[in-house]
This record gives structure tokens, sequence and C-alpha cells, in this order.
């Protein structure tokens, strides 16, 4: 590869239709002057390997595509490569799609132009973003990248390889041979069995080695039905198991819970008391209650969690929020970085920070309001 | 009805103290002024779009907010949007005299306003 060959930014498009990706390729390669390498992908398979071959920088993303859709591949791309630019460019201008791609890790909702004009907005809006995204930046860091969607990037790529998975407890082996899982071994267990077993095990540390031959093949199953089986042998066995975690850890005691901040009713019946017990409750109704907090580390691991109805879904606004603040703060330096995000509607009020340590979500609810007040302070 | 946001933005906030602003409508298009040379125009879009973006995503994410407030180290960017998906952003700087409490009147005044 020449100097100049490296310097040029690379860029990816994915789209089942064949002639737009030819129309993308001509205009975009002319007008960038040379500075973008141009690759085209008509399925999600062939994406991935140009992703993994060429070192892509941004990739644009069709929404409507058959077998694995633009929704599914951005999510997968999130999680395999955070680090990867991503755009969505769709025929579908609907708002529900774009905040879904926004926080499934799109930077770009762009809805597919009708006359030149339109598509030279196309070209101008992804050269912005990705001039944009050079250097360095916080989103990525916050992703954990689980078993399940390293198997399937492995499978849709059509890879060969072993996947060593290992913890405290076991070491297993998954073996995958040009997109098919072919043997599984964990402990005294092999086949499916081990593979359900290594898919449900709740922490460790995994790493993807050279393929070579297993002493015996003894998976012939799709990696789909695979991972689905898994899935449901793994979610039968959760009850157990959750009852076990929640027998062992005992939630901390709340600073409103203890005793000094309940009413007190110790000092007599009479109407002082009760006029103290009533005081002591007008107070406590006017401050906020915590209704939901997780605080999680920059990879995306849980750390406390309080009420949090998804955790998965609060760590997406996380990243969301993340890099919305690393655009932010890149296109106007004078900003300074994000302290954090205040959030409110009627009596709730949510605050998010991100830090380098760690992110955290605070959810709080006010006592009911007089009067209509939109101030924070 | 765009006249009606855009006069009261031109009177409530193009004014000293206030780095920039801009309504944004539910077709993504932007009625906007800078006023401080540290924001250039182009780049503040970014503001703006950040603006609808996350007030999308929030309700995708079943965690609705009608004000956002965007704390950085040396400027906030206040975000409050109105039942009719018109919002309305607003960038202050750390140093500037225009009070919370001002603001706060201005934000209530547009959320109350008759289109």
């Amino acid at each position: 590869m020449t100097e100049d060959a490296s310097k040029k930014k690379k860029v990816l498009f994915v789209d089942d239709d064949p002639e737009l990706l030819e129309l993308l390729e001509n205009l975009f390669s002319t007008w960038s002057k040379g500075e973008w390498e141009v690759h085209t992908a008509t399925n999600t398979g062939k994406a991935l390997s140009i992703i993994q071959s060429h070192a892509i920088e941004l990739a644009v993303i069709d929404l409507n595509m058959p077998v694995v859709d633009g929704f599914q591949f951005l999510s997968l791309l999130n999680r395999k490569y955070p680090n990867l630019t991503k755009a969505v460019l769709t025929g579908s201008d609907d708002d529900e799609y774009r905040a879904r791609c926004l926080s499934n890790g799109a930077e770009l909702y762009l809805t597919k132009p009708v006359n030149i004009e339109g598509m030279e907005l196309v070209y101008s809006n992804l050269n912005e973003l990705i001039n944009l995204n050079e250097g360095e930046g916080f989103r990525g860091v916050l992703r954990k990248v689980g078993l399940q969607d390293v198997i399937q990037l492995e499978c849709l790529g059509a890879k060969s390889s072993i996947l060593e998975i290992a913890n405290r407890q076991t070491r297993g082996r998954i073996y995958i041979r040009d997109g098919r899982i072919i043997h599984a071994q964990e402990g005294e267990r092999s086949g499916t069995k081990a593979f359900n077993r290594i898919l449900s095990l709740q922490g460790g540390d995994f790493s993807l080695k050279p393929f070579v031959e297993p002493p015996e093949e003894t998976i012939a199953d799709s990696w789909e039905g695979l991972i689905m089986e898994a899935a449901r042998v793994a979610d039968e066995g959760e009850d157990e198991e959750e009852t076990l975690v929640e027998a062992e850890a005992e939630p901390a005691e709340m600073p409103w819970e203890k005793d000094e901040f309940k009413p007190d009713f110790s000092q007599g019946t009479g109407d002082d008391a009760l006029k103290k017990a009533a005081a002591g409750f007008a107070k406590e109704v006017l401050q906020p209650k915590v209704e939901e907090m997780l605080v999680c580390s920059p990879e995306g691991d849980v750390l406390y969690e309080w009420q949090c109805a998804d955790n998965e879904k609060v760590i997406e606004l996380m990243e969301f929020v993340s890099q919305q603040s690393r655009v932010l703060t890149k296109s106007m330096v004078a900003l300074g970085p994000l302290e954090h995000l205040e959030m409110a509607q009627d009596d709730v009020r949510s605050v998010l920070s991100i830090k380098s340590e760690c992110a955290s979500l605070v959810r709080t609810r006010n006592s009911p309001l007089r009067d209509r007040n939109l101030s924070f302070s | 009805m765009n006249a009606v946001f855009n006069n009261s933005l031109q009177e409530n906030l193009n004014v000293a103290g206030v780095a920039g602003g801009a309504i944004r409508y539910p077709n993504k298009t932007n009625f906007s002024f800078c006023r401080n040379g540290d924001f250039p125009q182009p780049n503040m879009e970014m503001a703006w779009r950040c603006m609808g973006d996350t007030f999308q995503v929030l309700k995708l994410h079943k965690k609705p907010a009608s004000r956002l407030r965007w704390k950085f180290q040396n400027a906030v960017l206040h975000c409050v949007s109105r039942n009719d998906g018109v919002c309305l952003g607003v960038i202050i700087t750390n140093d500037s005299e225009f009070t919370e409490t001002r603001l706060s009147d201005v934000l209530r005044e547009f959320v109350d306003l008759k289109a």
C-alpha cells in the first residue's frame, strides 16, 4: 500500500441495491477528489469481511436488507467494532427508526436522496462526520462485547477460529469452521451440552485463537439454532441462579431507609406528637425520592444497580449521551468537557454523568409542584 | 406558526449574554442565531441536531423528558420541548449575566406560546 492510499478515508456502503452502490461509489469517489476509498457490500456477510480486512473508518448501512436487517447489523457492529463510525442511509424517514438507530451507535440517520442535490448533501454530511471523528474519543469504551456477539460475527463472516473461554470454575472451547460451529468442549461435556453450558456462564474471559481441527466433530446444527437453544436453556436455569444471587446479596440500606429519617412517634400520642409527625412527613414528601440508579464501569459492567428496570437500555442511553457529548465538544471546543446531563419531565428528574472511571444515572421523583416550574435549581 | 416561535426567539434570547439559540421544528429544520465567535454557526447546528435526537432517544427508552440541561465545563446547553414537538435550545456561557431565573421565564413562555 502506498503512503497516499493509507491516508485515504475508508468508507463502506452496505445496501442490497447494487445499482445504488455503484452510483454512490462513482459519485463519492469523484467528489472526494480521491480522499475517500469507497467500498461496497450487498450483504452483511460481505460487509463484515471488508470491515475486517480494510480497516474501514465509516460504515453507511441501509436498514431494509434481507436475512440480517440494518438494525441487527448496526447492533452487531456497535458491539464488535465500537470505534467504527456508523451512519444509516435509508428510504424510511421514521422518527422511531431514527431514534433506534441513534441509540444503537449510528451517528447520523440520513434518508436516501431523490436527486443529485440530495446526494451532495449526503456526501457533505458523511464527509463532515468522518472528519469530525478523527482522533480519540470516549465512544466504544462503554460497551462490553458479549460471547454470543462474537460467535454471531464469526459465523456471519464465515470465519474459522477457536473461541476459548475461561473463568474460575471452568474452561471451554468452541470450534468454528467456515462459519459453522462443529465442536464444543467444556470440562467433561462435549457437543451441544458443552455449547449450552459455555453460553450460560455468567462471567469470564474469552479469546479467539487460530483454527485447528478438533479431536472430533460433535455438532451439526446451524449456529442460529444453537444460539437460540442455548438462550432457551439459560432462561430455564436463570430463576435458580437469580434466587441464589438475591439470597447472597442483601441490598444495602439506603440513607432514607434509616430510622433517623422516619417520623418519631415515641414522644407521646397527643396533638404535639401528631403535629411533629405530620411536620416530619411534610418535610419528607418535599424531598426528592430516588427511584432508579445505575452505575457502570467504562466497559459497561454494572457496578451498582437499584430498581433499574432495564440495565441494557440505560447503558445504551449512556453510550448515546457519551457519543453526543463527544461530537459537541469536538465541534465546539469552547464548551469544555461534559459534566453531566440533566433531564426533567413533570416531577421526575434524572442526572446522567459520564466520567473516565464510571458512568451513572440517578432518577428521582420530586413532590408534586404547586405550579409549573421549569427551573432545575 | 413558525413566525410566532421565531419572533419569540429573536425578542427574548438574541440578546447579550446568550451565545446562541435555535428553534428546532419537527421537520428537523432550525431557525437559529449565533452571537459568540467561540461557537460558530455551522458547528452550533450540531447542538440543535443533538437536542432533537436526544429528546427522541429518551422517548424511545421510555424516559421522556421535556427539559434537558447539558452542563459543560464552560457553558450550558438548555433545551426544552413542547407537546407539539417544537424545541428550543439555548447556549449560555458560565460568565454570562443572563441568569437562570430569567432563562426559566423565557422557557416557560416558550412552552405556553399559542402557535
